[in-house]
């Protein structure tokens, strides 16, 4: 027996104009594979956080710079994959017990390792593939 | 109630109510928006001797961690006279996203205007 698996995939580059876009219409392709509004909402402002960290970080807010969303659902989940093609520097995510909650900032990192099932920055040669997973 | 210019379609509106500032916002906040934001909000703060800082975000159906960084630096400027931030008509998604980033705590959040500015 086989198991139905769908596909997403986005180019974009990295202008912020483009990330609210995308972020509804990966949204509308969770609520398609069964996820709930709840867990919608979550693992769409993970992404939003994922390609807010990328512009700002990655490409110092460059507009016009590569990114590229891979994500996959099934039953079970949903597994994404951002590939920029930036500075590749692995971020340090402060965990957020040690973050004052009082200075602005620094938060897209812990709340995404948070809403997610697991988390991993993986440096290339040429820029960084994050992998993101959650289960439902 | 004075009421304050603003620049923004997504602040439609600011007042001075008592020792209150009371600025709406409207629209989706996330990173294209909240440096605009940022600028409009810390612009209307330095125009006012405000001890209380009042957002209506009912009209708000998303932000993202940039936008609540604008509310945590309003909130880190006026904590410096002894003042507070609070924050009313909360949208299940903002509200959510506050009780992740454990910021819940840190704002006075109540119903409507009429209870913040008991608050």
């Amino acid at each position: 027996m086989t198991e139905s698996v769908d596909q997403f995939h986005a180019r974009i580059t990295s202008d912020t104009a483009d990330v609210a876009r995308i972020r509804k219409t990966f949204e509308a392709f969770l609520a398609v594979h069964g996820f709930d509004a709840k867990n919608t909402g979550e693992i769409g402002l993970v992404l939003n956080e994922a390609l807010a960290n990328v512009i700002r970080h990655a490409y110092e807010g460059m507009p016009d710079q590569p990114i590229e969303i891979t994500a996959s659902a099934d039953s079970n989940g949903v597994s994404i994959e951002i590939r920029d093609w930036g500075k590749g520097i692995v971020p340090i995510i402060v965990d957020e017990h040690q973050k004052d909650p009082h200075k602005p900032g620094g938060l897209g990192l812990p709340c995404m390792k948070k809403m997610m099932t697991s988390l991993a920055f993986i440096a290339q040669p040429d820029g960084m593939l994050l992998k993101l997973h959650r289960l439902k | 109630m004075p009421e304050l210019k603003t620049t923004l379609d997504i602040v439609p509106s600011a007042r001075h109510e008592g020792d209150a500032l009371i600025i709406a916002i409207r629209g989706e906040i996330d990173l294209h928006v909240s440096p605009e934001l940022r600028t409009e909000i810390l612009s209307l703060l330095q125009k006012t001797d405000a001890k209380k800082m009042i957002f209506n975000l009912s009209d708000v159906p998303y932000m993202d961690s940039s936008a609540i960084a604008v509310l945590v630096e309003a909130l880190q400027r006026l904590r410096k006279v002894g003042g507070k931030v609070i924050l009313i008509g909360l949208q299940p998604r903002v509200k959510g996203l506050l009780e992740i980033a454990r910021l819940n705590s840190i704002f006075v959040i109540v119903e409507d205007e009429a209870e913040a500015l008991k608050a």
